[in-house]
């Protein structure tokens, strides 16, 4: 084993999953000296759509057409939701700064509007999102008589435009589909592969060919959401010159490109931001000394000991690893946090998968005051600077609410606000 | 005419007689192991048969069961009659149906504590009966099974194997359709006609179309197992049926090598069962009222691993990728404890209850459904003044293509080739490839049934890997789309019962990865696909 | 006599020229379908004449090789074939003429040097320790080389000091009879041309004054001074007393005999010795390199003729890049010039036993085709292109690689009991047991980012087979020897970056490579078990 290395930071960022990330960005725009850890491989699960609020109340069953009469409901009646906490105004603040972030790293998303967009997904079902990438940003010209074309690629595996067009069919009789081989891949096709290939132009000249003979009458395109990798906004415009067509992105199940673009760009600029990134790393329990913790991190079979005033725990629920269940009870895994949970593991699922109120167990997590740090059952603050913040957060089943992103987003940019108001005013 | 379109080639017996009746020798209600084990016993004794069943093969006990072929020696003190019973059909299954069967040999484990009686008299009683057994010293069972607990005191070997179920009705029906038995899925019992103490014919329902026919026999077979009472009570006939809820567990890896039984009178938890690549353990005993919609719970799942560690302690800690309940059909005999009502079989001929040509077989074990079959093909033929023998004892089941993809790690068992490439893995856990559900899709769509995420999964491994569908059942359900073997908007709802029927063996086991792995699954469906907001 | 001899060593060695042609080319149609290589010229007109490689592989080398070829060839052309060149280009030409004379000498000079420079290698290289056999293999070439120039000094020596040859000189060339003229003749000659009388003469300064004068009028046209000669004059002046005994015996007469028929014997074993290689090498620099191209036909080799250019110089093996492979295990056939031998071996007599093609493959199979050897070879023999060939012949044989070994045959073998055990004491890269416990991969979520990044299943296509995520899930299934058996192992560059990307932290990549560790150590323990069986049924 190589040697001990020491950093003193300002704050680090425990997770590199959405959350932790949107912190580091915060923190390294406002100055502060960050450091890292984490797996960011986690942004491969992402859909690269921005949640806020789809549906509340949850046995409603229905998206909502305006999340913000949702929100109002929400804040009334769930007083624990990370929501709650905080106002409107921090929220679509959180939103316009991250949207801010990833134009300086090259990936544009279309910034909020009033009432939730629906997108359509490889499953040919709508998501209610938030805010978008411009790759997808065309789905809203999909109108019920739109002469729409659904391209898909033999050999990428759970996108079938003809599942697509024919769940679509009722509502959406105009569709058409095309099924593509990409010359020379016979086997599997990978969405990261495919997505390289969109990048090179003799490709999207081929495909473009490919597609040219069934654009009578075509309106409007969809392809799944695999249209390059770094420069994918600049290989959906040239195929758009191409086929002389309008073209949207689909999301499919992960590995998804859009979560791969996020973690690229968040990725590239944050090291411009000369945050501190240890890859992988696992993490000891840390200790406090009363004015900094203390963090022995392992990578690489490296030893690293971080010191840091403030700490931000975005380590995301049981597939990120930030809380673990065991037969009977659920942990936090790093600082071994109050977790507020069900209180026995018969409680914690439905017997139906799709139960309306959504599973117990995903209402778990760690409980916090108003600027997300975590608090002990009395509600007593636990560390002064440490945050918690992302999925770990308790009350809020995000996949059902549909509010990943935006819990995710609000609740790190309050986290570092918080923790850069207090050093810079000397508390 | 219905049935016509369905079976352009593999019916030509069928004979209408009216706008939608259709004649046959037998018909026989019910796709288990036994149902599809009498239609071929009589389909091989040269007679006509229909076999209907509600949803798809081995819906009932028949999948949900350990797939153990008990040597005898679980029931040596409990049951003499069916130790002997098992231990005579197991060595005839073995010779007959040895492709459905692995010869795992299995282990009878006492650990501190169990009782010395018992341990004592065992070796005396499978001498008694027959039964082949031999002791080992624990060390040296041991080093045989090293997961076996250091803290066991008795060790007998015996012929215990393993027999996959499903393989096993998948090759009795297609066996049977062969000969031209005709198989028709999701079709239920709507009503009987009876006229003159015997049933006229019967009213039957396709669940899928919503069509009825009637289907006319000479006899009629209600092998439902624990759907007997309901089937025999539309005959008028009342059957005290007793329901039995066995709960096991599936570990995400082989444990054993052996089947695994713990030396003392049967009771909850106390058998591992190598199954492929995975190992079963159960079971439970609980009393239900009905037969439809078990599921296991999570006590019995605790309860359950609390009972198989002290026998194997890993079972404490392994991973475990799915619980199942099967319900066992007894018929009362006035018993309270469910295990010391005989698990021998029930065979009725409703004769005495005034309906000559009705014929119930319930009950009974997984490892005499061929002497079930017999016993039963026996009545129907002298019903029929038909005077051949059985002849499931000699000739040996063929297994045929369909069949072989239900069959843990099927695929891996060859050499790989380069074309593989071509066909690229629909299920990796389980590494299905394309190819395989196609040929699967192909049987089921000569069977006259319909593909879907079920009836595949019911004939393959997919779903049934850790991943427990998250990622297969999409897959798969945009290559049946590619192929248009689905055309309409159902394939949501499947795909969404597909992953609530796989839920319901999840449910109850979800802690550490298991839970990591549902929560994508749940990120995948709801999160990004939003199923729960997709209403029927 | 001298006629009868030269023309049948011509023949001799004509016939066993045609005999190396016909062998070379039945190896190469009846063993395996050559490659038809294009020509490339530049190469042999530089390797040929120049030895361009070889100056560039060693400078020492090419010095050495050069005092010989250039010392020798004027040897040939103007010593051997004057009467065909010199007595035709150069009118007043005579041997013992300058500057013919004095170059004769310097030639043979050259020649012996650089043989003494051979000789001094193959005693005190430090380098080439691995096939001691293989040091010596050109050393009969190099003494007759020696022998050839040594009695052709001789004769020259024995010729000067040789009083019947001068007398007879003397007979023929002047009207000089027995008197004081030929002692004043004979004095200047002993003193001047160092010719031995038996009888003393006595010198004066008027008597060399009058030989000086009759050797201008008589000897001057044809004979230079001897000084020029000065390797034969160094022998002749330190002769001492044995030049009365050789003058007597007239070791000038069967001398000659002696020198000829040393060359002939060279001009013979041509085909058959070192010397072949002045041949081979042009051939050899003249094939152009394997190409990937050229792997689409089933089974290909090299042209027989284009190794069998190899001189063992071993300069491959010094810049090997496996040659650290070779310290630890220890196996020759490692090194290019060791394969090389025994692919000539294989091809030529077809002797090589089972263990040693074993060792071959197995040698050969830790090649990384880094063409270092290729690069330097001073033959120009295209080695690289024969490791390429190489395993498809061996394999032919039945000597697959570890890859194909192991894929096609091992299958019903894996079970073996003992086996099992040798494995679990297996000595490197098996420390961790990832594969022996479950806890490594079974936390897999089938997410397939592993695969998603893996660049062998990005652009190796249709030679890849399964996918990283899909090995986790073989061993999940228990099938770790079909996993061990799969191309992905073999083909895995251990990037890394499945590893560093899998959200679940399984070690993909560690678990990858020790598969490929136990594959290939069980494969090597089964080649040696079959080879045994080989062995004994041969």
């Amino acid at each position: 084993m190589k040697d001990k290395k020491y950093i003193t930071c300002d704050i680090t960022v425990i997770g590199a999953g959405f959350a932790g990330m949107v912190a580091a960005a915060r923190a390294s725009a406002l100055g502060l000296k960050t450091v890292q850890t984490g797996n960011s491989s986690h942004l491969y699960f992402a859909s690269g759509l921005f949640d806020f609020l789809g549906v509340y109340p949850l046995h409603s069953r229905t998206v909502l057409q305006d999340p913000l009469t949702g929100l109002s409901l929400l804040q009334k009646e769930m007083p624990g939701h990370p929501y709650s906490k905080t106002s409107l105004e921090a929220i679509l603040k959180s939103f316009d700064f991250l949207t801010r972030f990833l134009q300086s790293a090259g990936l544009n998303y279309i910034k909020p509007e009033k009432g939730n967009r629906s997108v359509l997904t490889s499953a040919g079902t709508f998501k209610p999102t938030c805010m978008i990438p411009e790759t997808i940003s065309k789905s809203r010209l999909l109108k019920n008589d739109t002469n729409l074309l659904l391209v898909d690629f033999k050999g990428l595996k759970g996108f079938c435009a003809r599942q697509i067009a024919d769940i679509l069919k009722k509502n959406y009789p105009n569709i058409l589909t095309l099924s593509v081989e990409v010359p020379g891949k016979n086997g599997d096709l990978n969405p990261t592969h495919l997505a390289t290939l969109f990048e090179d132009s003799s490709f999207l000249k081929e495909l473009a060919t490919q597609i040219s003979p069934f654009l009578d009458k075509v309106e409007l395109m969809g392809i799944p959401a695999v249209c390059g990798v770094n420069k994918s906004l600049e290989a959906l415009t040239r195929l758009e010159k191409m086929t002389g067509l309008d073209i949207f992105e689909i999301p499919m199940m992960p590995p998804s490109i859009p979560g791969l673009r996020l973690k690229n760009a968040f990725e590239k600029k944050l090291a411009k931001n000369k945050v501190h990134f240890l890859s992988q790393a696992k993490i000891k329990p840390p200790r406090f000394n009363g004015s900094e913790f203390v963090l022995d991190v392992m990578n690489q079979n490296m030893e690293t000991q971080i010191r840091s005033r403030g700490g931000i725990l975005a380590t995301g629920r049981f597939p990120g690893g930030g809380l673990h269940a065991q037969r009977g009870r659920i942990q936090e895994t790093v600082f071994n946090l109050p977790v507020y949970q069900p209180d026995e593991r018969s409680l914690w699922h439905h017997l139906d998968f799709f139960e309306k109120q959504g599973h117990l167990i995903n209402t778990a997590g760690v409980e916090t005051d108003s600027v997300f740090r975590p608090v002990d059952t009395h509600g007593a603050i636990i560390y002064e600077n440490l945050y918690a913040i992302g999925t770990i957060l308790a009350h809020n089943d995000w996949v059902r609410l549909k509010s990943g992103s935006g819990v995710s987003a609000l609740s790190a940019f309050t986290a570092v606000n918080d923790f850069y108001k207090k050093s810079t005013t000397g508390h | 005419m219905n049935f016509k379109n369905q079976h352009p080639v593999k019916t030509p017996f069928l004979v209408a007689t009216g706008d939608d009746i259709v004649e046959t020798d037998v018909l026989i209600i019910g796709g288990g192991v036994t149902g599809t084990g009498i239609a071929r016993d009589l389909t091989l004794r040269g007679l006509n048969v229909i076999l209907i069943e509600k949803s798809d093969l081995n819906a009932g006990a028949s999948g949900g069961n350990h797939g153990l072929l008990h040597s005898g020696a679980r029931y040596v003190c409990s049951d003499p009659e069916a130790a002997v019973e098992c231990s005579t059909e197991s060595e005839i299954l073995k010779k007959n149906v040895g492709h459905c069967i692995e010869e795992t040999g299995g282990l009878f484990v006492a650990v501190k504590g169990d009782k010395e009686n018992y341990i004592a008299d065992f070796p005396d009683m499978c001498k008694k009966y027959g039964i082949p057994s031999e002791k080992i010293d624990p060390k040296e069972a041991r080093e045989m099974e090293p997961s076996l607990s250091d803290e066991t005191i008795a060790v007998y070997k015996v012929n215990d194997a393993s027999i996959n179920p499903f393989k096993l009705s998948i090759e009795n029906i297609n066996d049977a359709v062969s000969r031209g038995a005709c198989y028709l899925s999701h079709t239920r019992i709507e009503a009987f006609k009876i006229e003159n103490k015997a049933i006229v014919y019967a009213r039957v329902r396709n669940q899928i179309s919503g069509k009825t026919h009637k289907i006319k026999a000479k006899t009629y077979v209600n092998a439902t197992g624990a759907w007997a009472g309901s089937i025999a009570a539309m005959a008028g006939i009342h059957i005290n049926m007793v329901f039995s809820k066995g709960s096991l567990l599936v570990t995400s890896k082989r444990i054993t090598k052996r089947a695994i039984n713990r030396l003392r009178k049967p009771t909850d938890g106390d058998i591992l069962v190598p199954g492929g690549v995975v190992s079963i353990l159960g079971t439970t005993s609980v009393r239900i009222k009905s037969p439809d919609n078990i599921y296991p719970t999570v006590k019995e799942v605790d309860y359950i691993i609390s009972e198989g560690e002290k026998m194997i302690p890993e079972l404490k800690t392994c991973r475990y990728i799915r619980a199942y309940a099967g319900v066992r059909p007894l018929v009362s005999m006035g018993k309270d404890n469910d295990r010391d009502v005989s698990r021998g079989f029930t065979l009725l001929d409703h004769e005495k209850d005034q309906v000559n040509n009705l014929i119930t077989i319930t009950g009974g074990k997984l490892s005499t459904y061929r002497l079930m079959a017999e016993k039963t093909s026996d009545i129907v033929c002298k019903k029929h003044q038909v005077s051949v023998e059985c002849r499931t004892k000699m000739i040996p089941l063929p297994s045929t293509h369909s069949g072989e993809w239900s069959e843990p790690g099927v695929l891996v068992n060859d050499p790989f080739k380069p074309d593989t490439l071509e066909d690229p893995f629909l299920c990796e856990c389980e590494m299905v490839p394309a190819s395989a559900i196609n040929t699967v899709i192909d049987s089921i769509k000569k069977n006259g049934g319909k593909p879907d995420l079920s009836s595949i999964a019911l004939r393959t491994r997919i779903g049934k890997g850790p991943c427990q569908g998250a990622f297969c059942s999409m897959r798969i359900l945009s290559h049946l789309y590619a192929r248009g073997e689905i055309m309409d908007q159902t394939g949501i709802n499947d795909l969404k019962y597909f992953l609530n029927e796989r839920w319901k063996g999840e449910q109850s086991l979800l802690w550490g990865q298991a839970l990591v792995q549902s929560s994508l699954k749940e990120m995948i469906h709801c999160g990004l696909f939003g199923l729960e907001l997709v209403k029927k | 006599m001298f006629q009868i001899t030269l023309y049948t060593s011509l023949i001799l060695s004509t016939a066993g020229l045609l005999f190396q042609v016909y062998r070379f080319q039945k190896k190469g149609a009846s063993g395996v379908p050559k490659l038809k290589l294009s020509l490339n010229l530049k190469l042999v007109l530089f390797n040929t004449i120049f030895q361009s490689k070889l100056f560039r592989a060693s400078k020492t080398r090419w010095a050495v090789h050069f005092l010989v070829l250039s010392g020798f060839s004027y040897l040939v052309f103007f010593h051997a074939l004057d009467e065909l060149t010199a007595f035709n280009l150069f009118q007043y030409y005579q041997p013992t003429l300058d500057p013919f004379q004095f170059l004769r000498n310097f030639a043979g000079f050259l020649v012996l040097a650089g043989c003494i420079g051979f000789l001094f290698r193959r005693s005190f290289n430090t380098r080439i320790k691995p096939d001691n056999k293989l040091k010596y293999k050109g050393i009969f070439s190099i003494i007759l080389i020696l022998l050839v120039i040594g009695s052709g000094f001789m004769l020259e020596t024995v010729k000067i000091i040789s009083e019947p040859a001068f007398l007879e000189m003397v007979e023929d060339y002047s009207d000089l009879d027995e008197g004081t003229d030929l002692d004043h003749l004979k004095i200047y000659w002993e003193k001047n041309y160092h010719v031995v009388f038996k009888e003393t003469l006595l010198i004066t300064e008027d008597a060399l004054e009058q030989g000086r004068r009759l050797n201008n009028d008589y000897c001057l046209d044809c004979h230079s001074k001897i000084n020029s000669a000065f390797v034969s004059k160094a022998f002749a002046t330190h002769l001492g007393k044995p030049a009365n005994f050789l003058n007597h015996y007239r070791a000038d007469n069967w001398l000659y005999p002696i020198h000829y028929l040393l060359s002939f014997l060279m001009l013979i074993s041509l085909p058959f010795s070192r010397f072949f290689h002045m041949l081979l090498i042009p051939f050899a620099s003249a094939q152009h390199k394997v190409t990937n191209k050229h792997f689409q036909k089933e089974a290909v080799f090299i042209h027989p003729a284009t190794f069998a250019a190899c001189t063992n110089c071993g300069i491959c093996s010094e810049v090997c890049s496996v040659y650290p492979n070779f310290l630890i295990t220890g196996n020759k056939q490692i090194l290019p010039h060791s394969k090389i031998e025994s692919a000539r071996k294989m091809i030529f007599t077809g002797h090589l036993n089972p263990e040693a093609l074993n060792q071959l493959q197995l040698g050969n199979d830790e090649c990384t085709m880094c063409n270092n050897c290729t690069n330097i070879c001073p033959s120009g023999i295209d080695l690289q292109g024969l490791w390429k060939t190489l395993p498809k012949t061996l394999h032919k044989m039945g000597y697959p690689d570890n890859y194909t070994f192991v894929k096609d045959k091992a299958l019903q073998d894996w079970g073996n009991k003992e086996l099992e055990k040798d494995r679990a004491a297996g000595t490197y890269g098996l420390t961790q047991n990832l594969t022996g416990r479950v806890y490594s991969f079974e936390n897999c979520v089938q997410c397939t980012i592993c695969t998603n990044v893996c660049p062998v299943v990005a652009y190796s296509g249709n030679d890849n087979d399964m996918t990283p995520q899909q090995i986790m899930n073989l061993l999940r299934l228990g099938k770790k020897q079909t996993a061990a058996e799969t191309r992905m192992v073999w083909n895995c560059l251990t990037c890394y970056l499945c590893q560093e990307h899998c959200p679940s932290e399984i070690k993909v990549a560690d678990i990858i490579i020790e598969l490929r560790n136990i594959s290939n150590q069980t494969a090597e323990r089964l080649k040696i078990m079959t080879t045994a069986d080989k062995a004994n049924t041969l």
